[in-house]
């Protein structure tokens, strides 16, 4: 019996350093392949659309309870995956803006909605055009 | 001189005030007196402080002839 035992250790062994070099190969490829989001990959435009939608409105009742900073990582976050839509800019802007006082962040998405707007909305304008040069809000003149 | 007139300065002082009490909302936060400022500032100033936040419609896809 001593003597089987003495033949298997190395043969376990050798299994052992086998089976811990397969897995760091294994991982190591593994590691070397891009993420990908098999989310974002099967959601249909429609998905997309009413994903965003849920998320602006929910974000819309983060404001209500008074809850803006997280009501502002709601609409950034929508952003990051859908930047076109206009009406994130809006919010982010306007959260920005008259509760959160980070009145560059609000010019910039002021500007983005205004670019991607269908049709020019003339309030926006006229908030972007009074700001000053320094790219702040803040000296509004009546 | 026009009533109007007369109270141009008022005008102008309250929304002062309001302004100096809306930025308060960095140091202390959000409270119901500084909604109320807001309100008033909106009224007072519509071109800097009337904003209303928009919401979205969640459109369903679907053939209702189906």
């Amino acid at each position: 019996m001593p003597e089987q035992k003495c033949v298997r250790l190395p043969v376990l062994k050798i299994w052992i350093f086998c089976g811990s070099l397969t897995a760091t190969l294994l991982l190591a490829g593994c590691a070397a392949q891009p993420m990908k989001s098999p989310k974002a990959d099967s959601l249909s435009p429609a998905d997309v659309a009413t994903l965003v939608a849920t998320l602006n409105n929910q974000a819309l009742l983060l404001k209500q309870q008074h809850r803006f900073s997280e009501a502002a990582v709601l609409l950034e976050t929508g952003l990051q995956s859908s930047p076109e839509v206009a009406e994130l800019h809006y919010n982010l802007a306007v959260i920005s803006e008259l509760y959160l006082l980070d009145l560059g962040r609000a010019l910039r998405h002021y500007q983005r909605y205004q670019v991607l707007s269908a049709s020019e909305d003339k309030k926006v304008t006229g908030w972007i055009a009074r700001s000053p040069d320094t790219g702040s809000l803040r000296s509004f003149n009546r | 001189m026009l009533l109007e007139e007369e109270a141009y300065p008022f005008e102008e002082r309250a929304l002062a005030l309001h302004s100096e009490n809306h930025q308060r909302i960095t140091a202390g936060g959000f409270n119901a007196w500084i909604e109320k400022s807001l309100g008033v500032l909106a009224e007072l100033h519509p071109g800097r402080y009337d904003r209303s936040p928009r919401w979205m419609s969640i459109t369903t896809e679907g053939n209702d002839d189906a």
